[in-house]
């Protein structure tokens, strides 16, 4: 990393909870939040699906006011509601629900009568979900929605602090945002990696992920401009890394090649030692192979005293948005001194050399890399520092 | 950054060869119908064009992933670099959306709990560029963007920045866009036959350093006397006041990443080709290629080799 | 002379072989050249984990036949003539 980059506001919105608050209660008392056991066309048995409980989210164009709400939480947490004077705001956002025009009712009316009514499509000519999002904040700074599948959150971080390096913008809306949606969901069942039962990262007897939905949000932003604004933070982007696996469209590389790779250069990046990272909040989607995979990788980069956490099993696999969150819950982490334990871990798989905290665990070193897998191969890692007083 | 290499799939074919032979002719190029049951006239990629053997090995991937391996690959072509520090960068507006509605269909059709996980796979927008990283074996980042205002321009100023900070020795920076029944029908429904939508991909190869021409991107035309080709008919996007320059929408089809078709063509212009319905040649520097979208513009300026 | 139930089987493998062919794309071979015993997994027709579940999809969609767990799968998908004998087996209780 160039220039020192800081988290100078966060925001969230998953199940675990509407806010940062609520979500750290979540997280301290260790509590699944309620699922919802939904039903496949055609299937008897049910799948948990993590839902945002927040009242006020409607239910269309759900991603965009998902993103929306915690976009504004970052902000207010940043001291940004009003911004100064020329400054330079972009917005880097994931999602893989609303780059698409994949409504259902709309699909069908259109197949039926051959005249299907033409908002969806009015809405998804507002623009990108990115776009959308400059609009309602109001600024002209870079902008750009990413698309990369399940690490789509993460990668936007990778954007955001080039932009920065370059010196494009002062900040940036960073993080991703998704709506639980049935096409992910029959698609996820079709690859036979949707678990009927709630999910059990790393644990020996996981069926695979429970869907998701939420936004992780957090505002990157140049320290000198931070401190300008008299609103600087201890919490630093160290670095980032991401490689493509370059292997299949689904699978992921079978030796984890890409994650390794990804991790390794996000550490660079940061200029530290693995043995300096004190936890990983691991992409764990309690698939079978995402699990095995990384967590081979994890164990051959830190060692198999490795401390690990999936956050996915208070959250299920929010797609897009799962960067986003698991970057905020990794800073919320460095900040407040502890680790979230891994939901549904009863036994190790002795195929995976490590078991993840099942325990609330306070940190002891200062840096944190949260990692993300996607689909199609792509691999990404951001690592996290809490600087010191005085530093 | 420079460029080093181009690769292009549109209405003229596959091919900066074929570009060229296609924006030389002088008779219009003829765009077919598309659609259910209201036809409208798209500049289509010739079908031929997905029987190119270089496709066999990726025997899953839909017209969206054919479309865009073409392109990378022709750009691609004599490449020598590390793979780890090779980056791809794919933007569209659009994405593969003929395929999510083939995914739609089936789930209307058959349940569901019997959607072909193959469908959806390639639904996904990170599918196209996951084949290019698969076919040449790059290791580097891979990024999909997908923006309705200016997602090509997006990619290139990213491009820049990941070789200006060393994230990368090379990117293929690439845009593609698809048409299809339902779109045809919705963009018939509210604009009529004002717009000849277009498709296609086009990719470019871009080193940090190099003998190719400079690429840059900003947002105001330069003050210098230069060739000005102007995209400002993207589709549904197209401004009340034109920027000045040669448009080549007869060509291209409207295209929100028509950008990235004129970069092509500012490639031939560069190279000395002669242009059906342009006075310069490539003894003008820079080529400034101009996108609009309501008020905002973003300009792609081309440099010969500063001497 | 064939049986019944030899007749069916034969026209499973036949419907399997058609099947494949077009909902996998696959590319070199033809319906004429798959043979009934050839791996379809790691051998010339060289399938992949994607297959599989297409497979399943296909068995669902076509002969109404529920893989509940590929365990199951990673069994019958074996060749073309293991993959029918499950199929007669489980439509012909």
């Amino acid at each position: 990393m160039r220039g020192k980059v800081i988290l100078s506001g966060l925001g969230v919105l998953t199940a675990a909870g509407d806010d940062i608050a609520s979500s750290l209660v979540t997280f301290q008392g260790m509590v699944r939040p309620p699922v919802v056991n939904h039903s496949l066309e055609g299937l008897e048995q049910t799948f948990p699906m993590f839902a945002v409980q927040g009242k006020g989210i409607p239910d269309v164009d759900r991603t965009y006011h998902l993103a929306l709400r915690a976009t504004r939480q970052a902000l207010v947490d940043a001291g940004l509601e009003q911004m100064p004077p020329g400054f330079r705001l972009g917005v880097c956002v994931g999602t893989t629900v609303a780059c698409q025009l994949n409504d259902i009712p709309f699909y069908r009316s259109y197949r039926e009568t051959g005249q299907p009514p033409l908002e969806p499509v009015y809405r998804f000519l507002l623009g990108s979900l990115a776009e959308r999002l400059a609009d309602a904040v109001g600024t002209e700074g870079p902008v750009m929605t990413v698309v990369n599948a399940c690490s789509s959150g993460t990668d936007a971080v990778g954007v955001a602090c080039s932009w920065l390096n370059a010196n494009l913008c002062d900040a940036v809306i960073v993080g991703g945002a998704d709506e639980l949606s049935k096409i992910p969901s029959s698609g996820f069942w079709s690859l036979s990696v949707k678990s009927p039962a709630l999910c059990k990262p790393f644990d020996r007897d996981r069926q695979g992920l429970n869907l998701g939905e939420g936004a992780g949000i957090a505002i990157l932003e140049r320290k000198a401009s931070a401190i300008q604004r008299g609103r600087s933070t201890n919490l630093e982007v160290a670095g980032f890394g991401a490689a493509a696996d370059g292997y299949h469209l689904t699978a992921p590389h079978p030796e984890g090649f890409g994650i390794e790779l990804a991790i390794r250069a996000a550490l660079a990046d940061a200029g530290i030692q693995p043995e300096q990272i004190d936890f990983v909040n691991a992409h764990g989607t309690a698939t079978r192979e995402n699990d095995r995979i990384e967590g081979h990788a994890l164990a051959r980069v830190f060692g198999s005293s490795v401390r690990v956490v999936s956050t996915k099993g208070y959250t299920g696999h929010t797609l897009g948005a799962a960067g986003g969150v698991e970057l905020v819950f990794t800073a919320l982490a460095l900040r407040e001194g502890w680790i979230p334990a891994n939901m549904g871990f009863e036994n190790q798989d002795e195929q995976i050399p490590f078991s993840p905290l099942t325990a609330v665990t306070p940190l002891v070193r200062d840096y944190a890399i949260s990692t993300s897998l996607a689909f199609g191969g792509n691999n990404a890692a951001v690592v996290l520092h809490r600087v010191k007083e005085g530093a | 950054m420079k460029l080093s290499g181009v690769g292009v799939v549109c209405a003229g074919g596959a091919g900066v060869d074929a570009l060229k032979v296609y924006l030389k002719n002088p008779d219009a190029p003829k765009p077919m119908p598309m659609g259910n049951k209201e036809l409208l006239p798209v500049l289509q990629i010739p079908s031929e064009v997905f029987k190119n053997p270089l496709l066999a090995p990726v025997r899953r991937a839909d017209r969206f992933s054919k479309m865009t391996l073409l392109a990378a690959l022709e750009a691609w072509q004599g490449a020598e670099a590390d793979l780890s520090r090779v980056g791809i960068i794919l933007a569209s507006a659009c994405g593969p959306h003929a395929t999510v509605f083939k995914f739609v269909n089936d789930l209307l059709d058959f349940g569901e709990s019997k959607s072909s996980p193959t469908v959806f796979s390639q639904s996904v927008h990170a599918a196209a560029a996951s084949m290019i990283a698969s076919t040449i074996q790059s290791h580097g980042p891979v990024l999909n963007l997908a923006d309705l205002a200016f997602p090509f321009e997006s990619a290139l100023t990213l491009a820049d920045a990941w070789l200006e900070e060393g994230r990368c020795d090379v990117v293929l920076v690439g845009a593609t866009e698809e048409m299809s029944d339902v779109y045809v029908h919705a963009i018939s429904r509210m604009w009529g036959n004002r717009f000849v939508p277009g498709e296609g991909s086009f990719f470019f190869r871009l080193e940090r350093d190099g003998t190719g021409p400079s690429l840059r991107v900003q947002h105001t035309i330069p003050d210098t006397a230069s060739c000005l080709l102007e995209n400002s008919e993207a589709l549904g996007g197209a401004s009340e006041d034109r920027a000045p320059g040669t448009s080549f929408v007869r060509h291209s089809g409207s295209l929100r990443i028509g950008g990235a078709f004129l970069l092509a063509v500012a490639e031939l212009i560069r190279r000395g080709e002669r242009l059906v319905g342009m006075t310069e040649t490539g003894t003008v520097s820079p080529i400034q290629i101009v996108s609009t979208c309501g008020k905002r513009q973003r300009v792609i300026v081309m440099e010969k080799d500063i001497l | 002379m064939m049986d019944a139930r030899e007749t069916k089987l034969a026209e499973i493998r036949q419907r399997l072989k058609e099947l494949l062919v077009e909902n996998l794309n696959l590319q070199d071979v033809t319906v004429d050249q798959i043979n009934d015993d050839a791996p379809l997994f790691g051998g010339d027709i060289g399938l992949d984990s994607l297959d599989a579940v297409e497979i399943v999809v296909i068995l669902q969609r076509h002969f109404g036949v529920e893989i509940k767990d590929m365990d199951i799968g990673r069994r019958v998908f074996q060749s073309i003539r293991v993959l029918a004998e499950y199929i007669y087996e489980k439509t012909n209780p």
